[in-house]
């Protein structure tokens, strides 16, 4: 493990989380507080500034961002939210280190989306197009979405229903709750 | 009515039986709900029947708190009244019965404990329940706890205060039982710990998803201004989206000066804009050939020299004729030089010099060498 190849992982747009099987070899590395702060640098060099909190680990960009880049970043993270909106209308209680099943959620939409209309919205807000007709397609790009979004993980090989939610979700639960600072209860 | 006509009611009315079932009381219940004795009146009271309440909660496995925490009190006070009896009566059949009611209460305790820990678990990691039910269990599970935790206390209090002292047997099991009853406390008081915190997320995460359900419809109505905001102005410290997203890499990375956006625009502009060079001109000085020049000059001690020796009676005459003077190209500069060497001459030697009152040929003052 190296400096490089946490930062090939970092500056594809990931964020590391702790409690990530796949990554748990670079969250033990980053961890290493001097070798942190090395790594720290050299992304500062780059024009990134390296972030560790609330167990995850992500890159930002120093200065001014273009307007792609720009427009791509406030898109990724309204897609998130409304993916986290899906997961907790969902499943409520999911917060990280919680389980999720894929058949479940399924079952539960089903159950929901007779009752609410603006979950099939947004589901269909955020994965529009691509072929995505019947409800395993949507789901199989929903899933397909948090994945990228680094907030699950697949558990198991064999057990190929069953995902981790991973501390990620926590880094955009704090841009919601910096966002809505006064949402008042409903219901 | 059948099954499938009081499914059917139900289903129609379920908005009204969910509040109901969730604590709240309904504004309008229909007649035909209470025709079905889904709702009862007991006085102004209007309340779920009780029945439907438990089928509700063994088809949602909703936890059964009230067989795990059972009554104490009569139990103790049981123990209590067959120590008076046996003090009246010395009738060992008391003693036994007070032995086998303190094991009772015992061994109560002990099921308890494994059965509030795996409770706990049970409502921490429920999945499938809404969070308004979870919170009203944690609750309630919560309320008995600590009623228990008083219980436990009082337990501890009889059997110390109250029935020790009847026999050695009795008593050694009271000091066996309460260690233990001790240590079930101490858990009791870290399952409440770990129940409050519970609920204190709980109640957290709901208002979390009442404002992640706000800005997700905010999203959906496009009204994103106040996170677009938020997004733009706390960029430095937030997750940075990765240029094109199908390549999933970077090759290179931009330098610190390419960061500095201003720059880098410039250098942009630089290597995508082409403009016509404008030709040079040439200077415009002319520059002369260079010409080696034979530099004339006077040896003015050898004039002298030769004046002194011939001491002449004209003396600019003199130096203008003389072959230093005729070194030089045109008459202009031989009689320029000439009457330089010549006020020279006069100003340095004057006592060898004797000027006339007369003029010479050039129309200068003659003098005369002496």
């Amino acid at each position: 493990m190296d400096i490089a190849s946490v930062f090939e992982v970092l500056s594809q747009g990931k964020i590391i989380s702790s409690n990530s099987k796949k990554y748990s070899e670079y969250t033990r590395f980053l961890l290493d507080e001097e070798i942190f702060d090395e790594f720290y640098t050299a992304a500062s060099t780059l024009g990134y500034i390296l972030h560790s909190e609330g167990g995850y680990f992500y890159l930002s960009k120093k200065g001014q961002m273009n307007k792609d880049e720009m427009e791509a970043y406030i898109t990724k993270h309204k897609d998130a939210i409304l993916a986290i909106s899906i997961l907790r209308q969902l499943r409520p209680q999911i917060d990280r280190g919680s389980f999720i099943v894929y058949t479940d959620l399924i079952h539960e939409y089903k159950m929901q989306e007779k009752e609410d209309s603006s979950i099939s919205n947004r589901l269909k807000m955020l994965v529009s197009g691509k072929g995505n007709v019947d409800l395993k397609s949507i789901f199989d790009a929903l899933f397909d979405r948090l994945r990228k979004f680094d907030l699950i993980e697949r558990v198991g090989d064999h057990d190929q229903d069953k995902y981790k939610v991973l501390d990620a979700i926590d880094y955009y639960i704090k841009i919601i709750e910096l966002s809505e600072p006064n949402s008042k209860e409903s219901k | 009515m059948t099954h499938i006509e009081l499914i059917s009611l139900m289903n129609r009315h379920k908005k009204v039986i969910d509040q109901a079932y969730k604590g709240e009381i309904p504004s309008h219940i229909d007649m035909a709900l209470f025709e079905a004795d889904i709702f009862n009146k007991i006085g102004d009271r209007i309340v779920l029947n009780e029945a439907y309440i438990q089928f509700v909660n063994t088809m949602l496995k909703r936890v059964e708190y009230g067989v795990i925490f059972g009554k104490y009190a009569e139990e103790l006070q049981q123990l209590v009244t067959y120590k008076k009896r046996f003090l009246e009566t010395s009738d060992k059949t008391y003693l036994n019965r007070i032995r086998k009611g303190i094991e009772d209460v015992f061994l109560k305790f002990k099921r308890r404990d494994s059965d509030i820990s795996v409770l706990i678990s049970k409502i921490v990691h429920e999945n499938t329940l809404s969070l308004e039910v979870i919170l009203d269990d944690a609750e309630q599970i919560l309320l008995q706890m600590q009623e228990l935790s008083k219980a436990s206390t009082q337990t501890y209090d009889i059997f110390s205060k109250e029935i020790v002292g009847l026999n050695k047997e009795i008593d050694d099991l009271i000091i066996d039982v309460k260690i233990d009853i001790q240590r079930y406390s101490d858990n009791l008081h870290k399952y409440i710990h770990r129940l409050n915190g519970f609920i204190l997320r709980t109640k957290q995460r709901k208002e979390q998803n009442n404002k992640i359900a706000a800005l997700a419809q905010k999203i959906m109505a496009d009204d994103t201004s106040e996170l677009e905001a938020l997004l733009r102005s706390d960029h430095e410290s937030l997750h940075h989206t990765f240029g094109n997203t199908k390549r999933h890499k970077i090759r290179t990375a931009p330098s610190q000066r390419d960061i500095e956006q201003d720059r880098f625009s410039a250098i942009l502009r630089q290597i995508f804009t082409l403009e016509p060079h404008k030709a040079i001109k040439a200077p415009q000085t002319i520059y002369k050939k260079q010409e080696v020049e034979d530099k004339v000059v006077l040896n003015y001690q050898k004039l002298i020299d030769d004046i002194k020796r011939n001491m002449p009676e004209d003396l600019f005459e003199y130096i203008l004729n003389h072959d230093e003077i005729e070194k030089f190209d045109t008459v202009q500069i031989k009689r320029s030089e000439a009457f330089k060497a010549f006020l020279m001459a006069v100003s340095e030697h004057r006592e060898h010099t004797k000027i006339d009152d007369g003029f010479g040929s050039h129309h200068i003052r003659r003098v005369a060498w002496i």
